[in-house]
């Protein structure tokens, strides 16, 4: 017996001998994709911070100075800010709807549950560009299939995208339609995450349902469902393509935000130095946000708050 | 028993409810695509199907570059999965087997990378481009898009090297394997389910993509599919039914995807947020 856990030690330690002698070993693994973070992240972006300080070559806090009252930069401050909240709410709770539907239909065993749960996130597989134009057809204020439908109950020729009220809700509509599924998978994974035992005990002592639900499921699922709300949040301030086909950031302004501006002011008007800037600015926004929401949500998993 | 076919029913109604309004986006495309142009097009629509008709399909793929287009898209894609895997599983390994400091960081940037809105990222990156002669150029493409998908394909990837028990690797050692064969022959064959995981997302992704290829490729012959297909908007404004069959035809390749390999994708998500 004895013999048998010194060769185990021994064992061990040649092991441990072999981690320590390969110091320079990780710097191998890691060298294809420091090249790349260095080539096309952090160039670019000491690239983009330095074009925002420069005015006709020189340095210059113009770019900045005039930011400050450009009212359209101001207002895509506030129109981000709207997307962001209205969205994240939004696709959290068509999430979980989803997500809760399906996990019912799967616990009971229904006949074709899981063809549900293709059809109900299948709009994952569509391309952005091809959501966009779907609903722009369907919204189409003289001979879309929606205002055809709506006719039914009034008579209306909405301009969905047009109309500079509505416009940005049909924006939201249709973002909300195409990223669904993601957080429905994510939600029903969390679900699964959760001990049947939990249940089972709360059952026994008579726990109705719905307070199983708040009770067991919704702590038990914080931390994914925290980590869920980070990503969604800073994903949605990347927002661009469904946006710029659906409404190209009109009419009035009514959807343009900061990335559509930044896309716009670069490649429409052609001041790059400008777009730069505002492209910092926005930097800073979700590096502050994210900062703020990571304080604030607390996670638990040292990992997950990395 | 009775409460349970009752709940059952509400189910099922949900689920119904659900579908129809989830689905009908697409039901309304292919019914778009398929009918003769002056039924598609008429007004009042009908919301079945009146006529067959392929006519539309035919003109849109001889007349247009679509089928180019299309392919395009695919060898881009299929460049973008290639050059993350080659990056990702790498570090992956690196970050989760070996506990070093500078790891920690590395996993930071990573993370971070994650957080640039693309919009930030488009102007330098086409300077760049410009003076490395890329511009026009489908490797340009390819290159801006593995800054977008690294982050979830490495994230993915950590997760599944943690899962693989130390012991196997300390046995392999023991026998005497290199640091090579502990890489190529034992960590790498059991994370495949894994690889093919992050190569569908980040297959999805590259498919996606919409800005760096408008801006980076000038040429018609070297759009891809997401640029061909919204380029119609432009030149064949009122014709809705070509809009239709070319988006159709381009998001043909996901969808089956999807369908056949979507355990892949759930598989993904699961370990990759049921971490803790």
């Amino acid at each position: 017996m004895k013999l048998n856990t010194n060769i185990l030690s021994d064992c061990s330690n040649k092991y441990k001998r072999f981690i320590k002698n390969g110091k320079h070993y990780p710097y191998l693994f890691d060298s294809l994709i420091i090249v790349i973070i260095l080539f096309l992240f952090v160039y670019p972006l000491f690239y983009c911070i330095a074009k925002s300080f420069t005015v006709d070559n020189e340095f210059s806090l113009g770019n900045y100075i005039k930011l400050m009252s450009d009212s359209t930069f101001l207002n895509s401050i506030l129109i981000t800010f709207l997307y962001v909240l209205l969205y994240t709410i939004g696709i959290m709770l068509v999430g979980f709807i989803t997500a809760l539907v399906i996990d019912k239909s799967e616990q009971l065993n229904l006949p074709g549950a899981k063809i549900f749960t293709a059809f109900l996130t299948l709009p994952y597989a569509i391309p952005d560009v091809v959501a966009s134009l779907i609903w722009l057809w369907m919204l189409n204020p003289r001979r879309g299939v929606i205002n055809y439908l709506l006719s039914y109950v009034a008579n209306s020729e909405t301009g969905w995208l047009t109309n500079s009220d509505l416009a940005l809700i049909s924006v939201l509509l249709v973002s909300i339609w195409r990223l669904f599924p993601m957080h429905t998978l994510i939600i029903l994974a969390a679900f699964r995450t959760v001990p049947t035992s939990l249940y089972e005990a709360a059952s026994i002592d008579g726990a109705a349902l719905i307070k199983q639900f708040f009770y067991i499921t919704l702590p038990s699922i914080s931390n994914i469902m925290k980590f869920l709300l980070l990503l969604t949040i800073v994903w949605s301030f990347k927002r661009f393509t469904i946006i710029w086909f659906l409404t190209r950031g009109g009419p009035m302004h009514a959807t343009e935000t900061m990335s559509i501006l930044i896309f716009k002011e670069a490649f429409k008007f052609f001041n790059r130095n400008y777009a730069s800037a505002i492209s910092v600015v926005l930097l800073v926004i979700v590096g502050v946000v994210s900062i703020f929401l990571l304080r604030y949500l607390r996670f638990q998993d040292g990992k997950k708050g990395v | 028993m009775q409460k349970i076919k009752t709940l059952n029913l509400y189910i099922y109604a949900m689920i119904f409810l659900m579908i129809i309004v989830i689905a009908f986006p697409l039901y309304w495309m292919v019914l778009t695509s398929f009918q003769s142009t002056t039924q598609a097009t008429s007004y009042p629509p009908s919301l079945f199907f009146k006529s067959f008709s392929l006519e539309k399909m035919k003109w849109v793929i001889t007349e247009t570059k679509i089928i180019i287009w299309i392919m395009n898209s695919l060898l881009v894609s299929l460049g973008v999965v290639f050059m993350n895997l080659l990056v990702s599983v790498p570090a992956a390994y690196s970050i989760a087997k070996f506990r070093i400091k500078f790891n920690n960081i590395l996993l930071l940037i990573v993370l971070v990378t994650q957080m640039i809105p693309q919009a930030i990222m488009v102007v330098p990156l086409f300077e760049i481009f410009k003076s490395l002669r890329l511009i026009n150029n489908l490797f340009s493409v390819i290159l801006a898009n593995i800054i977008l998908t690294l982050p979830l394909g490495t994230w993915i990837l950590i997760g599944f090297f943690e899962n693989i028990p130390t012991e196997i690797e300390e046995a392999a050692v023991i026998d005497g394997a290199s640091r090579t064969m502990l890489f190529f022959k034992i960590s790498l064959p059991l994370t495949y389910p894994a690889m093919i995981t992050v190569a569908i997302i980040t297959f999805f992704d590259a498919w996606n993509e919409y800005m760096y290829s408008y801006t980076y490729i000038h040429n018609q012959d070297k759009w891809v599919g997401t640029v061909g297909v919204a380029s119609f908007i432009g030149q064949y404004l009122t014709d809705w039914q070509a809009i239709m069959v070319s988006s159709l035809l381009f998001s043909f390749a996901p969808m089956m995807i999807y369908i056949f390999f979507r355990k892949y994708i759930v598989r993904g998500v699961s370990e990759g947020f049921s971490k803790g």
